[in-house]
């Protein structure tokens, strides 16, 4: 109770700051008020660019060490060899040989780490910025970024996730329904039932939406509340999106047969190139999944199936993204739950590893062919420039341009921010 | 008079201890003259004591403290003069009778009125120090920790006058004396900004700068007086309408703190200095208009400042006149997205007023090579997004004089 009652005391420095300023009529220097600003002002020349986010999520863990973490002359290394890349001293995995080439657009942070080593509560992790808990369900990132932002066009959602589950972490958590993703299982079936039946007239297709409209006006009218226009607003939505010009975007079909193929056929692959189309018609969020990664056991052959695809769709897409003027105002994410363990178990696999991994970023003001944070010698803990997972998703907000002291308050009142107080890693800007 | 309350009740504690090891002694060593001794001591003790209880009714009645506490400190206290009396003539009696029988009940008596002093002044001390005085909890320990990372809430730029002029002379006519310095019913202060803004046990956050609807104090403050919640409690004076009305303002406008001036002043003069084009909420307000013609207007997070002005999604119908109401502010533009737009030779030649542009997005629009020299007066412009237009390489050598154009694109499917 006497500390308690100490609280509005003023300091010691704040009282003879106030008396200089009340007896002298003059004030302290403002930077030695606040130690902040002088990085604010010496790190200039920062323009993060990104208005729009693909974030291409590793499901599993991604071996760190087999891909771009790799640790030649070591026993943790294993058979996977490493090959020069296009940016300066950058070594990555052999099965990555045509990211090489483009290295120089990506920056690799090699400290990231996680406090989470399960499945769900990694990837719930790395997608919210915040740690699974029982009584709250936390915003995912694109949700953030559409509730704190807003979309570009109106028209077509601005979240969109591309093979995952309606039920993964990352969704609209604790804010409205509009800012979670809309869920496309298969990318290349597009988005299901966006059309109108071909069986009804248009005529007739008015004539029961007014009749809904009609029954539902006297029950709206009385019971005004978020989750009840939550349900007119689907609806509303919905017509938009089957009457929108930008109905395409989610058609990859329209594109011709080379870019298909430049892709590759896999999920990942052809969920990358239906992305860039729905960030060409301005989507703020795409979230591309791509599970496999999850190599207990055989992980050295495993891995060089899961990197095929990873090579092939991640080239492509910044090779396509850059030749269209995007890649500037695009940031692409590369990330997973958490790395492996540079043991090798007897089933030749790696295990969980949450202490240290890599992520990528590239575009969005992201200045590519670096590395940022390293591991130690065989991979096993962060050596120098930590990033955590709160870093990392604060990182993403900051090359949004998102508000990351912005406090959001969920429905039970309780306070949240971008990234959860993580601090950005501007020196990759 | 009722504060010397504070003072006179201190003297039955210390005369009751007296009495108590005087009587020890006497028991133990009968030659002390018992009635020299102890007589007048009794009577004083017995008059402090009414003493203390009517100062301490007078006191009481001036209001301030938890209404359990206050009665059950009450009735005790009372109890406690009134046996001090018994205990005096049961004293008297056994001095004038000299029979074990009135010893003893005068002894019980005694010992009675010890226990209950420890009571009585406990429920005092509870009522002027607080529950945890004695025992402070773990919570208000981790709280304290809490407060030497003050946050800084709220960015606007109204004055803070509000809070020192209106807001705080509220709290303090009405607050303050439960919810202050000396008393902290609900663990919860109004004078210190941090558990303020946090709020007290029911755990709901006091005061959301911005949003007064949903911050526990207005709630409190809007409920009917006659329920347990509603603060002030009915006992005590409501507050007016106007009153309420006001610190709502001040929430939905920040509940900007006077101190919090000093702390984020210093910030908004150095950014003023750094950034080249300062961007203010008015100036994003006058441009309400694009906003509802479906455009976006962000203020850019670069170093140097500056608007991003996306026109990509607003109908070419509601375009028209927008390019021309943009030219007071064309100096503050950095970021222009005029994609999908058919622009007219007029509109072409305004381009030379966005001095400043850095990135301009020219997709899909109509323009054709010789649509480019109009672009040469944006000396600093370094993107150029040319995609899907009938430019071609040709048109190019008309942008060679621009000194930081880095990206040129001409994608065409």
């Amino acid at each position: 109770m006497r500390n308690f009652n100490k609280r509005d005391e003023i300091s010691r420095r704040r009282f003879i700051s106030n008396s200089a300023k009340a007896c002298l009529g003059v004030s302290l220097l403002p930077c030695l008020q606040n130690n902040s600003l002088i990085a604010a002002v010496s790190e200039s020349g920062k323009q993060p660019k990104a208005r729009n986010v693909i974030h291409l999520y590793m499901a599993g863990g991604m071996s760190h060490i087999d891909t771009f973490d790799p640790k030649p002359g070591t026993e943790a290394q294993g058979p996977v060899e490493t090959i020069k890349t296009n940016a300066d001293g950058i070594l990555i995995g052999e099965y990555l040989p045509l990211m090489s080439k483009h290295m120089d657009k990506v920056a690799i942070i090699r400290s990231l780490n996680s406090s989470q080593g399960a499945h769900a509560q990694g990837a719930y992790f790395m997608k919210t910025g915040y740690i699974k808990r029982g009584t709250i369900t936390h915003p995912g990132m694109g949700s953030w970024l559409n509730k704190l932002s807003g979309r570009t066009n109106s028209s077509i959602p601005g979240n969109i996730r591309i093979n995952g589950g309606n039920n993964a972490p990352g969704g609209a958590g604790f804010f409205e329904e509009k800012f979670g993703p809309l869920t496309i299982g298969n990318p290349s079936e597009g988005l299901a039932n966006s059309k109108r039946n071909k069986n009804i007239p248009v005529k007739q297709f008015e004539t029961r939406l007014n009749l809904s409209e009609w029954i539902d006006t006297s029950f709206h009218k009385e019971y005004k509340y978020k989750e009840v226009r939550a349900y007119s607003d689907a609806y509303t939505e919905a017509l938009t999106l089957m009457k929108s010009e930008d109905l395409n975007a989610f058609d990859i079909t329209k594109e011709p047969k080379e870019i298909k193929a430049a892709y590759g056929p896999s999920k990942l692959g052809q969920g990358c190139l239906l992305a860039r189309r729905l960030i060409e018609h301005d989507v703020r969020y795409v979230e591309v999944n791509y599970g496999g990664w999850d190599t207990h056991n055989d992980n050295f052959n495993r891995i060089e199936v899961q990197c095929e695809a990873l090579d092939t769709a991640l080239s492509t897409l910044l090779l396509d993204l850059e030749r269209r003027g995007m890649l500037d105002e695009t940031l692409v994410v590369v990330s997973t739950e958490f790395g492996r363990s540079p043991e090798i178990s007897s089933d030749l696999g790696r295990n969980h590893h949450p202490k240290v991994f890599s992520c990528l970023l590239a575009g969005g003001g992201v200045q590519g062919g670096q590395v940022y944070g390293a591991s130690d010698e065989i991979g096993n803990e962060v050596a120098e420039n930590s990033v955590s997972v709160n870093d990392f998703n604060a990182t993403i907000g900051y090359a949004l341009g998102l508000p990351l002291e912005e406090i959001v308050y969920s429905p039970s009142g309780r306070p949240f921010t971008v990234g959860n107080k993580g601090k950005p890693v501007t020196a990759i800007f | 008079m009722g504060r010397f309350h504070l003072l006179l009740l201190h003297l039955p504690i210390g005369l009751i201890f007296a009495n108590v090891i005087i009587e020890l002694l006497i028991s133990k060593n009968r030659t002390i003259n018992r009635e020299k001794l102890l007589g007048n001591l009794l009577w004083t003790w017995n008059i402090s004591t009414v003493l203390a209880a009517l100062t301490g009714v007078l006191l009481g009645n001036t209001g301030g403290y938890d209404d359990n506490l206050l009665e059950n400190h009450q009735y005790t206290g009372i109890a406690l003069a009134v046996i001090s009396w018994v205990t005096s003539i049961l004293h008297f009696v056994f001095m004038n009778k000299k029979t074990n029988v009135w010893l003893n009940a005068y002894r019980t008596a005694l010992a009675l009125s010890f226990l209950l002093t420890f009571i009585v002044g406990h429920l005092g001390g509870t009522l002027t120090h607080g529950e945890s005085f004695l025992f402070p909890d773990e919570e208000i320990e981790e709280a304290n920790q809490f407060t030497t990372s003050p946050t800084i809430i709220g960015k606007s730029n109204l004055p803070p006058s509000v809070y020192q002029s209106k807001i705080k002379p509220i709290f303090k006519a009405n607050c303050l004396k439960c919810h202050g310095p000396s008393k902290q019913k609900g663990d919860y202060r109004i004078d210190n900004k941090t558990i303020a803004i946090q709020g007290g046990d029911s755990g709901r956050v006091a005061i959301i700068p911005g949003n007064a609807a949903d911050s526990e104090l207005v709630k409190r403050l809007l409920k009917d007086r006659p329920e347990k919640k509603a603060m002030p409690p009915k006992e005590k004076k409501a507050l007016t309408k106007a009153q309420i009305d006001l610190i709502i303002k001040w929430i939905n406008d920040g509940a900007k703190w006077a101190d919090e001036t000093i702390a984020s002043s210093p910030k908004k003069t150095v950014v003023a200095v750094d950034k080249l084009y300062n961007i203010t909420k008015q100036d994003i307000d006058k441009l309400s208009f694009i906003r509802k013609a479906n455009g976006i207007v962000e203020a850019t997070k670069w170093d140097i400042g500056g608007l991003m002005i996306n026109l990509k999604y607003v109908p070419q119908n509601k375009f028209e006149p927008i390019l021309e109401q943009l030219l007071p502010l064309a100096d503050k533009i950095v970021w222009l997205d005029l994609s999908r737009k058919q622009l007219s030779a007029e509109q072409v030649k305004l381009f030379k007023n966005f001095k400043n542009l850095v990135r301009l997005h020219l997709s899909e629009t109509n323009l054709v090579n010789d649509d480019l020299s109009e672009l040469l007066e944006l000396k600093k412009i370094e993107y150029l997004n040319l995609n899907h237009t009938k430019v071609t390489k040709n048109g190019l050598i008309y942008l060679k004089p621009l000194k930081h154009l880095k990206k040129i694109y001409l994608w065409d499917k």
